[in-house]
């Protein structure tokens, strides 16, 4: 179902009753990654998808956002529906608003499980830092035929390369760009509530390294690993992910 | 371009919620069919969500649309459009182009375009054009004025209230009265919007609260209607102008709770060519009763609403009851239904030849009736006073 948050149609399941479950997507994703968990904690739950603006069958922003803004839809969505959140339940992006949300005092929950999350910036890193020197050698030399006649073949390759959002993310292009910039380890230092970290081992979108950054950073947080297990950890683990998240919810 | 060929501006894309949909149904099946028929030479004609006209031949191929196109469109130079006696479309520059339009093919969905707004343009520049007129069009695309107008001449549709923006915020009172006389659950529908987009099934009060704000997030309009028990919807793409041929009767076996956007264009695998017909039954399988009410319905809303060339009836059936409603009109169903038209006997190429004839027919007829009239008032007008 859909419902109007600050003039944009955003879509959101609400499934179940008891305390409240909020669960965020990642980049380019829907509310139907997290289908296997909300089929299990509705249960016992009152749980809440929604599909972040731009994504899935919710609308596009107006203009282009930063990770504020998504904070934001998210805080005035809670409060239309008027939930009071017990868990938040983050992925990849959405692990990244519910940092900013909660280190802001904006969002508040009780717990948060933050599965494979972004919000390490990889800035420093002596790969971006190759990658990014290519990128401007790049950009430049290009302009010179006949690179200039493979510009966009050679520009695709290079993000391909990276593992970058960057060239898939269409109309959100400008939104990526002011989202990923952004490092989140000092918010996630002020996080004082319980944090539970999911991460699949051979994750390269956000690798195991940016949860064990997370876990020193977040002071009351289990980081738990999961082998044989990518990015998408929660699909393709869901029934140890399911286990993992029921015992810090009762505990 | 060759001489003895007819050209063809096929006109897609536009300010619409359905923007991208009307991409699908330009090249699946209008212009790879009129490619094919190897009698018309196309030109199309792409109208960007912001409502600027482009027109360069790459894109008679649908991959031109597939990457980044707006970036490639900024190169471009806009296409200019005059009207002298017919529809002239000029590409302007030092090496300027003009090609002469002899019959237009309307691809587009919802606002601006199949609403009736491109038609006006186009009687304005006095060159045939595909399907229905400016009249059908304007009215099909308001859900309450369809019902008005089919349901005065005898057409069963389901109970309803409508409503506007203001009525709501003004009267709220007097209109959930209204509403609650219905029988629930209720549907909430944008009355402007097609393919599904901002409807709502309701079952209590704080659900049609939400929808309703969700429907004038859309429109200025509000329909609020019964929802069909033991529910099978039909619908039923006819074609024709006085002598009308109707295509097979087409039962979507929609998963969701009613055929939706998802189900009509993105379910659908990609033979479906935009339109889903993985889970239609075509023809559909109901008893010959309902058949014959459904035709007879069907060609009544056609006549009555005005529609010319081709245009899709569906229909909600109370199997239980064996009643027939007719729940809406579509001036230019998706992708023309050419899977079901197929069906039923009539090739894409076929579809499009036959749609080009039925445009010139009825363009001549239009040509053969007197709008302008001599009269002498003007000479009486401002003349000296006479006491």
């Amino acid at each position: 179902m859909k419902s109007i948050v600050n003039n944009l149609a955003v879509e959101y399941e609400d499934h179940g009753s008891g305390s409240v479950m909020l669960f965020l997507h990642g980049w380019k994703d829907t509310l139907h990654t997290f289908d296997g968990l909300s089929e299990v904690f509705s249960r016992t739950h009152r749980v809440i998808a929604l599909d972040l603006p731009g994504f899935g069958k919710s609308e596009l922003p107006k203009s282009s956002w930063g990770l504020d803004e998504y904070v934001e839809i998210v805080w005035a969505f809670s409060e239309k529906l008027g939930i009071s959140v017990d868990v938040i339940v983050g992925h990849s992006f959405g692990g990244r608003i519910a940092i900013k949300g909660l280190s802001q005092g904006q969002l508040r929950a009780h717990k948060v499980v933050l599965i494979a999350s972004a919000g390490i910036a990889q800035t420093h890193t002596a790969r971006s830092l190759f990658f990014s020197l290519v990128a401007k050698i790049g950009k430049w030399s290009t302009f010179i035929p006949p690179l200039c006649f493979w510009r966009k073949t050679l520009r695709k390759k290079l993000y391909a390369l990276t593992g970058s959002d960057y060239m898939h993310a269409g109309r959100l292009k400008e939104t990526f760009l002011r989202v990923v910039r952004e490092d989140l380890s000092e918010q996630a230092r002020k996080i004082s509530i319980p944090a539970l970290l999911l991460w699949g081992a051979e994750d390269t979108e956000t690798p195991v390294a940016d949860g064990k950054k997370f876990a020193e950073l977040i002071h009351n947080s289990n980081l738990k690993i999961f082998s044989d297990a990518g990015h998408f950890v929660h699909q393709e683990k869901t029934t140890e992910v399911i286990a993992a998240i029921k015992e810090f919810i009762q505990s | 371009m060759n001489n003895n060929k007819k050209t063809v501006a096929v006109i897609f894309g536009g300010r619409s919620a359905e923007h991208d949909i009307s991409i699908i149904t330009a090249h699946t099946p209008i212009i790879e069919s009129l490619l094919a028929s190897g009698n018309f030479d196309v030109v199309p004609i792409y109208i960007t969500k912001d409502g600027s006209w482009y027109s360069e031949s790459a894109m008679n191929n649908i991959a031109y649309f597939r990457g980044e196109y707006a970036e490639r469109l900024v190169t471009q130079k806009k296409v200019h459009l005059l009207f002298d006696n017919g529809l002239k479309l000029i590409w302007p520059g030092f090496r300027q182009k003009i090609v002469s339009i002899d019959v237009v093919f309307p691809a587009m969905h919802g606002t601006y375009g199949e609403d009736g707004s491109l038609m006006g343009l186009l009687r304005m520049a006095n060159v045939p054009f595909v399907g229905c007129d400016i009249f059908a069009s304007a009215v099909a695309m308001d859900k309450v004025l369809t019902k008005q107008v089919i349901s005065a001449e005898g057409v069963p549709v389901v109970p309803y209230v409508w409503f506007t923006r203001s009525d709501w915020e003004n009267e709220q009172t007097i209109w959930r009265d209204a509403i609650s006389k219905l029988h629930w659950p209720l549907f909430v529908k944008p009355v402007h919007l097609g393919s599904s987009i901002g409807i709502a099934k309701v079952k209590n009060e704080k659900e049609l609260e939400q929808a309703i704000e969700v429907a004038f997030h859309y429109d200025n309009k509000a329909l609020v209607e019964e929802s069909i028990e033991n529910l099978i919807e039909v619908t039923l793409p006819i074609m024709g102008n006085d002598e009308l041929r109707l295509a097979e009767i087409e039962r979507p076996m929609n998963k969701s709770e009613f055929f939706d956007f998802n189900d009509k264009y993105i379910s659908g695998n990609k033979k479906s060519g935009g339109v889903n017909n993985q889970y239609s039954e075509i023809p559909a399988n109901i008893n010959r009763d309902l058949v014959e009410k459904v035709k007879e319905f069907g060609k009544k809303t056609y006549r009555v609403l005005g529609c010319e060339g081709i245009a899709r009836i569906d229909f909600l059936i109370d199997s239980q009851s064996k009643n027939v409603y007719v729940n809406e009109v579509n001036t230019l169903p998706g992708s023309l239904y050419h899977h079901n038209w197929r069906k039923a006997g009539v090739s894409g190429v076929e579809l499009v030849t036959k749609l080009i004839t039925l445009a010139f027919k009825r363009f001549e007829r239009d040509q053969n009736t007197t709008y302008t009239f001599s009269s002498d008032i003007l000479r009486k007008v401002g003349g000296p006073k006479k006491n």
